[in-house]
C-alpha cells in the first residue's frame, strides 16, 4: 500500500509539475483518436480524411475548450455524411441540433466524456465512463455519454448501410421522403442503443448517489454497483431484444468499468477508515457531530540536511593557513609544516585556531584585521553568539 | 486562490453579477426558446417518420382532439425542460455564491496575513 501511495504522490507531483503540457499532449491524442474513429466510420469526404487535415485540426482542437470540440466534432461528422447523402447530413444535423438544444442548453462541464466515448467504445469500455462520470461529475454525465452512444449508433448505422443510402439518393419526393424514413428507422429501431442510453443513464445515477453516502467505501460500492446495473440492464435487454450486444464483451467491459473506478477512487478518494474520529462542538446556532475520515497520505521520510555555513573569515583564514608556507621563510623553520586548516567548507574553525596561528608566529590582531573584524570591532567585545561561533 | 481567480472565477463571478432571480428568469427564457426550437424539430421529424399514416388520417382525424394532444405534448416537454433548468440553474448560482464567499474570506485572510507580517 505504501508504494502504491507513493507512486501517487509521485505521479500526482509530476503531473502538478508539467500540468499544461500533459493536459495539452492528453486532450489532443484524445481529439486525434477521436477524428481517427470518426473517418474511420464514415470518412467519405477524403479530403477532411486525409492524415495532414486530420493532424492539423487535433493540434487546433488542442487550444480550444473541450465543449468547442463537440461543436467541431459535429461539423466534422455532417461534412463526411454530406458527402454520402444529402438525406444522411440532413438526418445527422436534425439529430446533432436535438441534442444542442435539449442538452447541450445546459453547458455541461463533462464534454471530456463525450470526447473519451470513441476511443474507450473501440477498446471496448464504453461502460467506463458513465461510472467515471458519476464519480467526477453529476448524474447528468450519464445524459453526456448517451449523447455519444445516440451519434456513434447512428455513425455505425450509415456506415453498415452506406451502399443503400448512397445509392438511393435522388430528388424526388417519395423517395426522399423514403430515404429519411429508413435513415429515422436506423435511430429508433435500434433497441440496442435504447438499452445503453438507460443503462448509462442508471449507472450514473446509480454512482452519483452511492458515491455521496456516508458509508465506507463509498466510491468503491459506487462503481461495483454502477458496473452491475449496467449489466444487469444490458443483459436482460439483450435477451427481451434481438441486439447486438455481445455478452461477453459486456461482462469484460463491466469488469474493467469497475477496475477505472477504483483506480479513479485510489487516486481521488482515499481514505483510512482505520483512523475515523468522531468529534462534536457547537456554536450559538448549532451542535456539531462531526466524523472526520483521514485521508490516506504517503508520508516522506524526513531527510536531515546538515547545514554547513561558511563564517566570516574562516574562509581567508583557512586560504592563509594553506598559504602560509609561503609567508615563513622556509629556510628559517625547514621542519615546519603548516597544519591543514580545512578548504574553507567547514562551519567554523576548530577553537583555538587563531591562537595556534600565533603560536607559529602570525599575530592574532592581524589575522582578526586582514579578515576583516578589526575594523568593526574589538575581538573582546564580540557578541556571545560570535564567541559561540569560535 | 489563483487557479480558482483564473478559471472558475470569471464564470462564477459573472453568475453573481445577477440577481438569483433574474439570472434563472434568464435561462427559464432561453430554455423556453430553445425547448420549443426542439419540439418543432422532433415533431417535424415525427411527422416525416410517420407521413404515410399521417396522409391517410387527416381527413378523418379529430383536428381540435389532435392539437390539444400536440399542446399537451408541448406543454409537458417544456415544462419537463423548465423544471430541469430551475433545479440545474438555482445549484449552479448556489454553488458560485459559495465559492465566491470561500474565495473572498481566504482573500481577506490573506490580507490580514500581509498586513501583519509587514507591521512585524
Amino acid at each position: 500500500m505504501t508504494t502504491l501511495l507513493e507512486l501517487r504522490e509521485r505521479a500526482i507531483s509530476v503531473y502538478s509539475q508539467y500540468e499544461n503540457y500533459v493536459n495539452m499532449g492528453a486532450k489532443f491524442l484524445v481529439v486525434l483518436l477521436g477524428l481517427i474513429y470518426i473517418n474511420s466510420q464514415i470518412g467519405y469526404q477524403t479530403t477532411l480524411a486525409g492524415g495532414l487535415p486530420t493532424f492539423l485540426i487535433a493540434l487546433i482542437c488542442t487550444l480550444i475548450p473541450a465543449g468547442m470540440i463537440v461543436a467541431v466534432y459535429g461539423v466534422i461528422i455532417l461534412v463526411h455524411l454530406y458527402s454520402l447523402a444529402l438525406e444522411a447530413a440532413a438526418i445527422g444535423a436534425i439529430l446533432l441540433l436535438v441534442m444542442l438544444l435539449v442538452y447541450y442548453r445546459f453547458t455541461p462541464r463533462d464534454s471530456m466524456l463525450l470526447l473519451l466515448y470513441p476511443i474507450f467504445r473501440t477498446i471496448g469500455i464504453p461502460y467506463a465512463l458513465p461510472i467515471a462520470g458519476g464519480l467526477l461529475y453529476s448524474p447528468a454525465s450519464g445524459a453526456t455519454v448517451a449523447v455519444g452512444i445516440i451519434t456513434d449508433s447512428f455513425i455505425r448505422f450509415v456506415h453498415q448501410n452506406e451502399t443503400a443510402i448512397s445509392s438511393a439518393s435522388g430528388t424526388d419526393t417519395d423517395g426522399m421522403v423514403s430515404r429519411f424514413q429508413f435513415l429515422l428507422d436506423g435511430i429508433m429501431q435500434n433497441h440496442g442503443m435504447m438499452i445503453r442510453v438507460i443503462a448509462v443513464v442508471a449507472a450514473a445515477v446509480a454512482v452519483y448517489l452511492i458515491r455521496r453516502l456516508p458509508i465506507r467505501q463509498a466510491w468503491i460500492i459506487a462503481s461495483g454497483i454502477g458496473a452491475l446495473s449496467q449489466l444487469l440492464i444490458l443483459l436482460v435487454g439483450a435477451m427481451i431484444y434481438n441486439t447486438d450486444i455481445s455478452i461477453v464483451g459486456v461482462l469484460f467491459g463491466s469488469i474493467v468499468s469497475f477496475g477505472v473506478g477504483a483506480v479513479i477512487s485510489f487516486f481521488l478518494f482515499n481514505l483510512d477508515y482505520t483512523r475515523i474520529e468522531n468529534t462534536q462542538f457547537e456554536d450559538d446556532d448549532y451542535y456539531y457531530y462531526v466524523k472526520a475520515v483521514p485521508k490516506n497520505i504517503y508520508a516522506r521520510p524526513k531527510r536531515t540536511v546538515k547545514t554547513i555555513n561558511i563564517r566570516r573569515g574562516t574562509q581567508g583564514y583557512a586560504e592563509d593557513i594553506r598559504g602560509a608556507e609561503n609567508r615563513y621563510d622556509s629556510n628559517e623553520s625547514a621542519a615546519w609544516e603548516p597544519e591543514y586548516a580545512g578548504d574553507g567548507q567547514e562551519e567554523s574553525g576548530p577553537d583555538g585556531r587563531y591562537e595556534d596561528a600565533e603560536q607559529n608566529g602570525y599575530p592574532q590582531e592581524e589575522r582578526y584585521r586582514e579578515d576583516g573584524y578589526a575594523e568593526e570591532q574589538e575581538p573582546e567585545s564580540y557578541s556571545d553568539d560570535f564567541q559561540d561561533d569560535f | 486562490m489563483a487557479a480558482y481567480e483564473q478559471r472558475d472565477g470569471i464564470r462564477d463571478e459573472k453568475i453573481n453579477s445577477y440577481f438569483r432571480g433574474d439570472y434563472i428568469t434568464r435561462q427559464v427564457l432561453l430554455t423556453i426558446i430553445s425547448a420549443t426550437a426542439a419540439f418543432v424539430i422532433l415533431f417535424g421529424i415525427y411527422g416525416i417518420y410517420n407521413f404515410e399514416t399521417l396522409v391517410v388520417e387527416i381527413y378523418s382525424m379529430n383536428i381540435q382532439e389532435f392539437l390539444t394532444a400536440l399542446l399537451l405534448g408541448y406543454a409537458l416537454f417544456v415544462g419537463g425542460m423548465i423544471a430541469i433548468t430551475v433545479w440545474v440553474y438555482s445549484a449552479r448560482y448556489k454553488r458560485a455564491r459559495r465559492h465566491l464567499n470561500a474565495f473572498y474570506q481566504d482573500l481577506h485572510r490573506l490580507s490580514v496575513s500581509y498586513q501583519k507580517e509587514k507591521e512585524d
